[in-house]
């Protein structure tokens, strides 16, 4: 218990002292497109997280659209690599889980009973961005374009009733590996 | 500016490397093909056995027959229906359905019509072989047998291929497989056993009738067991059940429902029809009405779960008077004026149907997913997912609970 309770002394004592310099918490909006071999599909995200010199560090969640929709949750990393006034070059990537949007009931789950089970895939993505600082520089104008992955998946299963064939249901599985170049605006304050 | 767009376009000649990749996972099967001889010489009595995958049910007399599907029959000696006593098994493979008369039990085996000696229900005997009665179970997932082999079996292998755009909840690809599921319903008085809605056997008189996707046939039992074919009569497309009533059958189709008439028992003759929408439907019927549940959920294809009540006092002018919104319904009865309706896994209603045209619910036991009933002498014989229960309904108002039948999973 006692080297929990110093512990914990420590770290506050350690966050405290960096917040009092460099640190900041920033929070980005994005919206944008996914294109890729299936068409193209629209995208938005919020990453929430702490600046500290070049890093940026958050965890976010949005909406891709792309293909069919569903809402990645991430953790993002982000490191300035060229600064020069207000104009910054920095590297970005996303990773984490994509979960699939629970569509309605289909006209194929209804009619010929097939139950839909959505699987949850990963995420990841992978960003070259520009920033430019406005006003005081505590609100930035973002663009990023880089490449973005998504796996879903879905298990159809059919009853059948007393089947002359095996067991008692057909099962389906499918994935889907979707990958798309992902153009993005934002804002981050 | 510049090497920004140049940036740009460089990752813009990456998108000809964007190839999304798609996959679909079933499983394959493949037959394992036993001999006939092979597979005749396994039928007969053994001990009792955990119940696993019922099926159909008959009743007769004190005993229950249920169906093991693909496997057998257990025999339930039910002459107290508060303690039921499993007293044996007939393994008969390939086994659906099932009918009785007396001492003989005819029942489907793969494609054949087997006809048994129960006088001795511990040591049932193989009497008869009839060939080919069944012959859209000679073949399955694209296999089918030849006339010295059954498909007694399947080996199963995982697989998965790529596929290209296939739209997110499309079942591409599908297998679909026949359904058989029917009961049936004997006439009260005869020597026959009670069998339940589901049926694809009813015995009637002197003759036995079967169904299959398309056909009915009709067995001469002047030697119960010796059944001769007597004709073979094309009944329809995707029939599913029979239910004898009133020197008529009622065959229950994913279209509709047929009634044949037996004024000719030999050769029956269709009277009239009556079609609805696609779906799976068990019927049974009595002096005015006939009444048929609709369900979706499986292969048989359907965007409706209800009761339908069917006009059929004028035979040549049926007419659909009523329908009931239902939850997944299945096999049903009726005594009297009660009728039971196996609501799949929203357990057994009881309805008061003493007026058709206005049905009310007495009665919903949840809990339980409900395959099919048998309702004679105020015992209800439900089979459901995890076993057979009887009830009580001697109180109109009420079901009790009188006994279970623990299914072993």
């Amino acid at each position: 218990m006692k080297n929990f309770l110093a512990l914990l002394l420590f770290t506050f004592i350690s966050i405290e002292a960096i917040t009092q310099e460099r640190i900041r918490f920033s929070l980005q909006n994005f919206a944008g497109l996914l294109t890729g071999e299936n068409g193209s599909g629209v995208q938005f995200q919020t990453i929430s997280g702490i600046r500290y010199k070049k890093w940026n560090a958050g965890i976010g969640t949005g909406i891709d659209g792309y293909y069919s929709f569903s809402s990645p949750v991430f953790l993002s990393l982000n490191r300035s690599i060229f600064k020069r006034g207000k104009n910054d070059f920095s590297l970005s990537i996303n990773g984490g889980i994509n979960l699939p949007w629970k569509n309605v009931q289909n006209h194929y789950e209804s009619f010929w009973g097939y139950k839909i089970t959505k699987l949850t895939g990963a995420y990841w993505q992978g960003c070259v961005n520009y920033g430019i600082s406005l006003g005081k520089r505590k609100h930035i104008l973002l663009a990023q374009a880089g490449f973005s992955y998504k796996h879903m998946g879905e298990i159809m299963k059919q009853t059948v009733i007393n089947p002359p064939s095996p067991g008692d249901q057909d099962t389906y599985r499918y994935d889907y590996y979707l990958k798309t170049l992902s153009f993005k605006i934002g804002w981050e304050f | 500016m510049k090497k920004i767009i140049s940036g740009l376009c460089i990752l813009l000649s990456f998108q000809a490397c964007m190839k999304d990749t798609m996959t679909r996972t079933y499983t394959i099967y493949k037959p394992i093909y036993k001999e006939k001889s092979e597979v005749y010489a396994t039928v007969g009595s053994s001990a009792s056995r955990a119940i696993e995958s019922p099926g159909k049910i008959v009743l007769s007399g004190t005993y229950i027959f249920l169906n093991e599907i693909q496997k057998g029959v257990h025999i339930i000696d039910n002459s107290n229906p508060a303690h039921p006593v499993q007293k044996a098994f007939i393994n008969i493979p390939g086994n659906i359905d099932i009918a009785v008369q007396g001492n003989v039990l005819y029942a489907d085996l793969y494609t054949e019509l087997a006809v048994l000696d129960i006088s001795d229900p511990l040591h049932a005997r193989l009497v008869k072989i009839i060939p080919n009665v069944f012959p859209e179970q000679s073949f399955a997932n694209g296999f089918a047998t030849d006339s010295l082999h059954f498909i007694a079996g399947w080996t199963k292998k995982d697989t998965t291929v790529s596929i290209h755009s296939d739209p997110i909840s499309y079942p591409g690809g599908v297998v679909f497989l026949i359904n058989s599921a029917n009961q049936s319903v004997l006439v009260p008085g005869t020597k026959s056993a009670i069998s339940g809605s589901m049926a694809r056997f009813a015995l009637i008189g002197q003759y036995l009738y079967t169904v299959d996707n398309h056909s009915l046939r009709s067995f001469s039992l002047s030697n119960p067991l010796q059944p001769q074919e007597a004709a073979n009569i094309s009944a329809g497309w995707d029939i599913e059940t029979i239910y004898p009533f009133n020197n008529k059958l009622f065959l229950g189709s994913k279209e509709g429902m047929f009634v044949f008439d037996l004024s000719n028992p030999a050769k029956p003759a269709r009277q009239t029809q009556f079609t609805h929408g696609r779906a799976c439907d068990p019927v049974i019927a009595d002096d005015n009405y006939a009444y048929i549940t609709l369900r979706n959920g499986t292969t048989c294809g359907a965007t409706l779960n209800e009761l339908e009540v069917v006009d059929i006092s004028n035979l040549s002018a049926t007419n659909l008077v009523k329908t009931y919104s239902l939850t997944n319904p299945y096999g049903l009865a009726k005594d009297n004026n009660l009728l039971f309706i196996c609501d799949g896994t929203e357990g057994i209603k009881m309805f008061n149907a003493a007026d058709p045209l206005n049905i009310t619910l007495k009665k919903h036991i949840g809990g339980l997913e409900t395959y099919d009933a048998i309702a004679w002498n105020k015992n209800l014989i439900v089979v459901a997912k995890d076993g057979l229960y009887q009830f009580d309904y001697s109180n109109p108002g009420d079901l009790l609970l009188k006994s279970k039948l623990a299914i072993n999973h």
